[in-house]
């Protein structure tokens, strides 16, 4: 019998391919032996200055899933008040405290990219670009987050596939 | 014979040394160890089931149905000798007994607040799935020789049939020279008999249909492991999740509703009975569900 983690992320798994869903452009294990490793690939929404960019995001499961929440983080690099520009680590509560066992690896996904467009600059990992948005600044923080965008998440996805 | 305190102790130290090779895998040892420690003392239902599990492991299920029917004797709320008992049935094909064993385990190992009421339901699961796989064989089976013996009657009636309007001209299959009044006949029972046969294989085709839209409706899916609830509880908030998955969130997570997030204590638990029943239904429709 498979244990139910596994159980678990296979139905994730199909779930997605039944209806794949056009704003993640991937979402499945990075290798057949470890499911409990998986890779997305999230699309920048449509007017905002995320916009044409793809980011891999690398999901980590521990065995307790879904009672804990998988860890997830940009392995392309993005400039986001809320994501360090670094290290890729996501601040987001549902990430954290406000987990259920509900959400799923998609809807996980999907609340990261809804945070693209909603940043909360007063819990930055992101200093710069908060001070953007707190000092009002939105051109400017509109122009370098599109400049990063280009620079690393157009067209440069296959750089750093297979990374885990 | 009655076991002495002197007795006791050495079978507890063969218990000891047969877990450690047990966790080392290495199951043959361990079996015996753990008999060496019945001969001591064979009051202890707890060396019953610890030789079962390696019989189990070792997939010796008569050896297990065995040990833990011993193990139940001398304790008939070992939920071990029941969960056991009911695996190594599951692999015999005895379902019946085997459910009845797994759903007693399911029982005691909520009273006894066991860390694996999850691990029986799934093993319940399985069982019941497979049960229903095996029913269904048959009735796939069945059905087909119905099927055959229907046509053959068509066939025999159409024969029949054929035998009236040409009695004498037996060789009528083959030449064709009948006169035109007869021929006649001959078509319409050929395409009435065509036409029946057809409308019997539809019939047959569309039940096996009715049985195929295999999906499960989300609401008899238990909210965390996603899976096809066997025990459901609501909360105070109204959610329904499987009994067994919502405690073990209880104990790592805290004392309330994932979803709601509203304060919620296994005390506050109702069984969502109507829900229980129309997965019941659903199942005995849809056996394959059980272990979706």
């Amino acid at each position: 019998m498979v244990d139910p983690v596994s159980r678990r992320l296979i139905k994730e798994l199909k779930d997605y391919q039944k209806e794949p869903n056009p704003d993640l452009a991937e979402l499945s294990p990075v290798s057949d032996d470890n499911i409990l490793i998986w890779k997305a690939v999230l699309r920048g929404e449509v007017d905002t200055p995320y916009e044409g960019g793809n980011w891999i995001l690398r999901i980590e499961i521990p065995k307790t899933y879904p009672i804990h929440p998988p860890k997830i983080k940009f392995l392309t690099k993005i400039c986001h008040p809320n994501i360090s520009f670094k290290t890729g680590e996501i601040c987001l509560d549902i990430l954290k405290t406000a987990w259920s066992p509900a959400w799923t690896l998609q809807s996980a996904c999907m609340a990261i990219r809804l945070l693209l467009s909603n940043p909360e600059p007063t819990s930055p990992l992101n200093c710069d670009a908060a001070n953007l948005l707190r000092c009002g600044d939105f051109m400017g923080y509109e122009s370098l987050v599109r400049m990063y965008t280009q620079l690393f998440a157009i067209n440069q996805s296959s750089e750093y596939e297979g990374t885990s | 014979m009655a076991s002495t305190s002197d007795d006791i102790r050495r079978a507890e130290l063969h218990k000891t040394k047969g877990n450690t090779y047990f966790s080392k895998k290495d199951y043959e040892n361990a079996i015996r160890e753990y008999t060496a420690a019945l001969t001591q003392n064979p009051r202890n239902a707890v060396y019953y089931t610890n030789r079962a599990l390696c019989y189990l492991k070792l997939k010796k299920h008569d050896n297990v149905i065995a040990d833990c029917e011993e193990a139940i004797n001398r304790d008939e709320n070992s939920v071990k000798g029941h969960y056991m008992l009911g695996q190594a049935l599951t692999e015999k094909g005895e379902f019946k007994s085997s459910i009845s064993n797994l759903q007693k385990a399911y029982e005691l190992s909520l009273l006894e607040n066991a860390s694996f009421s999850a691990e029986i339901v799934q093993a319940l699961l399985n069982a019941r799935k497979k049960n229903w796989e095996i029913e269904e064989r048959k009735r796939i089976q069945q059905e087909s020789e119905l099927l055959r013996y229907v046509k053959n009657l068509i066939n025999t009636e159409r024969d029949k049939q054929l035998q009236k309007v040409s009695p004498k001209n037996t060789f009528s299959k083959w030449v064709n020279s009948h006169p035109p009044d007869i021929q006649e006949k001959i078509d319409q029972i050929n395409k009435a008999h065509n036409e029946r046969l057809s409308q019997i294989e539809q019939v047959f085709i569309q039940s096996d249909e009715n049985l195929r839209p295999r999906e499960v409706p989300e609401y008899f899916l238990d909210k965390i492991s996603f899976e096809i609830m066997h025990d459901p509880v609501i909360t105070p908030s109204g959610i329904t999740y499987e009994r067994a998955h919502l405690k073990e969130h209880f104990k790592k997570i805290g004392y309330f509703d994932p979803l709601s997030r509203r304060e919620c204590r296994e005390n506050d638990l109702y069984p969502n009975l109507a829900l229980k029943e129309a997965i019941e239904d659903f199942l005995s429709k849809n056996g394959w569900a059980a272990d979706y």
